[in-house]
């Protein structure tokens, strides 16, 4: 059941005022509930630029106050960067591991784990330069983080801010002396709408060509970021599944390089597992110090739930409204 | 007595048409341990092509190139000269571990990757028994004794009876194999008794009592080291100490960890790949003045390249040495990936390497 529904705009094409009250009527026994806590709402010409923008808004801001939403944001914040530090660890010195905060079977016993990325190193520190959040609102009225996706975020919609925000975060994450970086966009065959939303190149597996630890597009212009919608396995026929040609043989080690920046990093996988996010408020206390804002759900059904996506630029974690989606 | 080797490694592929965009990693460099100490190393290709290196997550120096201009024929050289010496034992003083201290700790810390089952060194609970049985009432140094030459008892040294993808149960079932079955097997049984253990990847000079200055056949070996409070070699094939004659070039979990050579490129799928190893004893450096040793070349391996799905050509084989003889079979030419733009009837991008999926038997 998606609450954020009763939002007009929640509604692919919906109508922007008339429709409101019906909705709300339709709803209006949860409404109640909600009532005491709902805060200031997005202004309508908002709305209205998100929809001229031809993709579903995320309800979000309409679902929680604006205080709530601060804390939120707060809380995703603090878990995009103990993700971050998490994965530097695993395919660092793995501090966590050696002092027992998290068992080694989870990286040894992992099937994301890749070996493989081993000494790729980030060139502004960032590997989840996107990433999905699903909260789920409990019992007691708090949002709680049910899970996150540091992989491929999925969705087909995309938030107004978020192919701009995107953009930044790719450029930010060039490698070391590239001014004016070249980002392609690599996809295995769909996802055309974002690299025209950011203003991007669309590249397939095929466009790609790797020569001398350097990645060009067509054979001609080099290649400075990717950002990939192609799995792990697929990315590199050299290192990982031998019979991809979604992807580009010696990718990988040009990224070892330092050519060039493969966003979200490759390997981020593990810190997909569901092994993973239960230990995430300690890990919370363990790399950053602090207390940790939000909550882990437990999984299963949730009626009340939202998507949040955040982008990394390396200074920031802009966390960006999604969608509302049931459970 | 330390001793000096110079090891030239050359692997020669021969393709039946032209190849492009090939993309190569070698790992052909000897390690340096504080058993032995890399002197010079070069891995050098024909056609020319840059080679660069870089320390995979099992320390292995990789050599990767690739070669984007058409060709039919690749050349791998690799030498070295190394240094060794005697595997120094463990000091008396030093305690050893028991079993409860042994199991108790193993499993939470670093050395759980060498306990973990991979899909090479996964064995049946009915193996695993046996081998526990065995290794009743022994201490951990006598039960990885007794499991090597369980191995030893069990699978018969035959080169050409197992592939490059054969796995530990295969090559138990079989009761014969060569050496990377052979360490393969131990691994996982020692794995099973409790104890981290690893594959180890190098060469072999296999005369141990090589006068300096004389030469012998070399070849690339495969043994394994268990850890009892420090990890310790043991060569399951020969049952002989591993000493000054074993330079080891990557350890990892199974033989997929480390290969000697794998690559991927666009061209017809088969391929002949022929592996010649020579190990020569240098003499020691105050008389090396002047001509060095003899330097005796001998044909160790041939390794041919016919895949199942003649994709893959792996591996500067261990071990797999066989008679020469030469057979070349031509796989159909199919396109392997959409990907790469290639129409169907066009070569598509080929693979050698080891891939613990596999199942390619060059029998």
């Amino acid at each position: 059941m998606m609450m954020g529904r009763c939002a007009p705009y929640g509604v692919p094409n919906g109508p922007l005022s008339s429709g409101s009250c019906a909705t709300h009527a339709d709803n209006s026994k949860k409404r109640r509930g909600r009532a005491a806590i709902r805060g200031p709402r997005v202004s309508t010409l908002e709305r209205v630029a998100d929809i001229a923008g031809g993709y579903r808004l995320a309800a979000a801001r309409d679902v929680i106050s604006a205080v709530e939403w601060d804390l939120v944001a707060s809380g995703v914040r603090q878990r995009v960067r103990a993700l971050e530090a998490f994965l530097a660890d695993v395919y660092g010195e793995g501090r966590a591991f050696d002092d027992g905060v998290l068992p080694w079977r989870l990286v040894f016993g992992s099937e994301k784990f890749r070996r493989e990325v081993t000494g790729v190193v980030p060139p502004n520190g960032v590997r989840v330069h996107v990433a999905a959040v699903d909260l789920v609102r409990g019992e007691d009225g708090r949002f709680r983080v049910l899970g996150h996706n540091v992989g491929i975020p999925p969705g087909t919609s995309y938030p107004g801010e978020y192919p701009s925000r995107l953009l930044g975060a790719l450029r930010a994450a060039a490698p070391h002396g590239v001014a004016d970086p070249f980002v392609v966009l690599l996809t295995p065959g769909e996802h055309a709408p974002l690299a025209g939303l950011m203003g991007v190149e669309l590249a397939e597996g095929r466009d790609l060509s790797c020569h001398q630890n350097r990645v060009y597009l067509r054979g001609r212009r080099q290649v400075d970021v990717i950002y990939r919608l192609v799995d792990d396995d697929w990315l590199d026929p050299l290192h990982f599944r031998p019979d991809s040609g979604l992807g580009c043989p010696g990718l990988l080690n040009a990224a070892r390089s330092g050519t060039v920046t493969i966003a979200n990093a490759v390997g981020n996988g593990i810190a997909g597992d569901t092994l993973v996010h239960p230990c995430l408020p300690a890990l919370v206390g363990y790399y950053l110090g602090e207390e940790p804002l939000l909550g882990t759900a437990e999984p299963g059904r949730h009626d009340d739930g939202l998507r949040l996506f955040t982008v990394h630029d390396g200074s920031n974690v802009w966390v960006l409204p999604g969608e509302p989606r049931g459970g | 007595m330390d001793w000096r080797l110079r090891i030239e490694h050359t692997t020669r592929v021969a393709y039946p048409g032209p190849v492009r965009t090939s993309f190569n990693e070698a790992r052909m460099t000897p390690l340096t341990l504080p058993t032995q100490t890399t002197l010079e190393a070069r891995v050098t290709v024909v056609p020319g092509a840059p080679v660069w290196t870089y320390h995979d997550y099992w320390g292995t120096r990789v050599s990767a190139f690739d070669l984007p201009e058409p060709h039919d024929r690749l050349l791998i050289r690799a030498t070295a000269t190394v240094q060794t010496q005697p595997f120094p034992g463990v000091p008396a003083s030093r305690p050893r571990p028991g079993w409860a201290e042994l199991r108790g700790r193993a499993p939470h810390g670093r050395l759980l990757e060498f306990l973990l089952p991979t899909p090479l060194t996964t064995v049946t609970a009915e193996i695993k028994q046996a081998a526990m049985n065995q290794i009743n009432g022994l201490d951990p140094d006598e039960a990885a004794r007794a499991i090597s030459a369980r191995v030893r008892e069990r699978v018969t040294y035959l080169p050409g009876a197992t592939g490059l993808h054969t796995s530990a149960q295969e090559a138990w079932d079989r009761g014969q194999g060569v050496c990377q079955d052979m360490a393969q097997l131990t691994v996982a049984l020692l794995r099973a008794a409790g104890l981290p253990a690893r594959y180890v990847c190098g060469y072999l000079h296999p005369d141990i009592h090589a006068e300096p200055g004389r030469t012998a056949v070399g070849q690339s070996h495969a043994w394994v080291e268990y850890w009892a409070g420090s990890w310790l070699p043991l060569d399951p094939t020969s049952g002989a100490e591993v000493g000054e004659r074993h330079v080891v070039v990557a350890r990892g979990r199974d033989h997929a960890d480390v290969p000697p050579l794998k690559g991927i490129y666009h061209g017809p799928p088969e391929a002949d790949m022929e592996v010649m190893v020579e190990v020569t004893r240098l003499a020691p450096p105050a008389l090396a003045v002047g001509r060095p040793a003899v330097h005796v070349r001998a044909v160790v391996g041939r390794v041919r390249g016919r895949r199942r799905r003649g994709r893959r050509h792996d591996l500067a084989g261990i071990g797999r040495t066989r008679p020469r003889r030469r057979r070349r079979r031509r796989c159909g030419v199919r396109c392997h990936g959409a990907g790469h733009g290639e129409a169907a009837a066009q070569p598509g991008p080929q693979c050698y390497r080891s891939d613990p999926r596999g199942d390619d038997d060059p029998a």
